[in-house]
């Protein structure tokens, strides 16, 4: 019998003395928690000093989880409040996503495109807190649910939906006439 | 014109993962532009997913390392609760089992004589169940000394 372990499940047997099992948690986990890091710094030591920061912190923490929600939102969490306390301490400087997002074998036309289209969204995300512009970038950037988002953040699903909401307007604002037919034909 | 702003405002409202109602693809279907600015609004957002980086060095073992160098243990915890229970019920049965009906027919057999076998098995078993418990609980116990004292 080979099936997956559920992480709450680890997590018990880890609460009832076998630390090493842990090591299951962080194998599975740590590329999404370096991602966020990568997001946070831009910068891969920072990263995978946020990543092990993360993880010792959620082991710490672990008495505090009760199994209410999946243990990788509650991971999330920890990343996100960690990722957010960190770079108010280190610079509040504004984020920009155009070497966030993927590159890899894009042609130069494709590339442009991409860059207008963070711009775009980036102008987007000037009118919003900081703290609904991580809910925007966990909706686009990571693909996940308003109600993934709502779990990580404890945001309503409807705030989240109506910010999404407007970044997706305005995108389709500034997109329009421009990159959009463009990108039709891509 | 009416549905159209209804489909575009549809797709503008759907959540990551979620598929446009049947109805408002059966409208796409024959609404060319509504057809071509939701493909070009879809590949917009599909081409921001964010690329997946991957730590380039094995930071499980930093990790794994920094958590034993940190001293944090978890252990399999029985609630105080059910420690008290369980010794106040072998206190209870230590003063009760003498006048089981099962003892008192055992004692029409062998008298006075068993008395004394049973009281010491009795007695070593809430001893070594106190010990245990003590044993496990020495903090709290130093606590609880601390408050006799006061």
């Amino acid at each position: 019998m080979t099936g997956k372990i559920d992480d709450e499940h680890i997590i018990r047997k880890v609460l009832e003395g076998d630390v090493d099992l842990f090591r299951l948690i962080v194998e599975r986990h740590q590329k999404k928690i370096y991602n966020i890091g990568m997001r946070f710094y831009r910068n891969p030591d920072d990263a995978a000093d946020f990543t092990q920061e993360v993880f010792l912190r959620a082991y710490n923490n672990l008495g505090t989880f009760k199994g209410l929600s999946k243990f990788y939102f509650w991971l999330m969490k920890v990343a996100y409040n960690h990722g957010i306390n960190a770079v108010k301490a280190v610079s509040p400087e504004e984020s920009t996503y155009e070497d966030f997002l993927p590159d890899s074998g894009a042609s130069p036309e494709k590339a442009h495109l991409r860059g207008e289209i963070a711009k775009t969204l980036q102008k987007a995300l000037r009118e919003l807190p900081e703290k609904y512009r991580l809910c925007i970038e966990f909706y686009f950037f990571y693909n996940l649910t308003y109600l993934e988002i709502s779990e990580i953040t404890g945001y309503p699903v409807n705030t989240i939906k109506s910010h999404v909401f407007r970044a997706k307007q305005v995108l389709r604002d500034g997109l329009q006439g421009t990159i959009a037919e463009e990108y039709e034909d891509m | 014109m009416k549905i159209c702003d209804y489909t575009m405002r549809r797709f503008l409202e759907l959540d990551n993962r979620e598929s446009l109602p049947l109805m408002l693809r059966l409208h796409q279907l024959h609404c060319a532009r509504c057809r071509k600015e939701i493909a070009a609004l879809q590949k917009g957002f599909d081409s921001l997913v964010a690329v997946s980086h991957a730590p380039g060095e094995n930071i499980t073992d930093r990790i794994m390392a920094g958590i034993k160098a940190r001293g944090v243990t978890y252990s399999r915890k029985v609630p105080l609760f059910n420690w008290v229970s369980v010794e106040l019920i072998l206190i209870a049965s230590f003063f009760m089992v003498p006048f089981s009906e099962v003892t008192l027919w055992m004692k029409q057999y062998f008298g006075r004589d068993l008395e004394v076998p049973l009281n010491i098995v009795m007695g070593a078993l809430l001893c070594l169940y106190s010990v245990i418990f003590i044993g496990t609980h020495l903090d709290d116990y130093k606590r609880f000394r601390k408050w006799m004292k006061k």
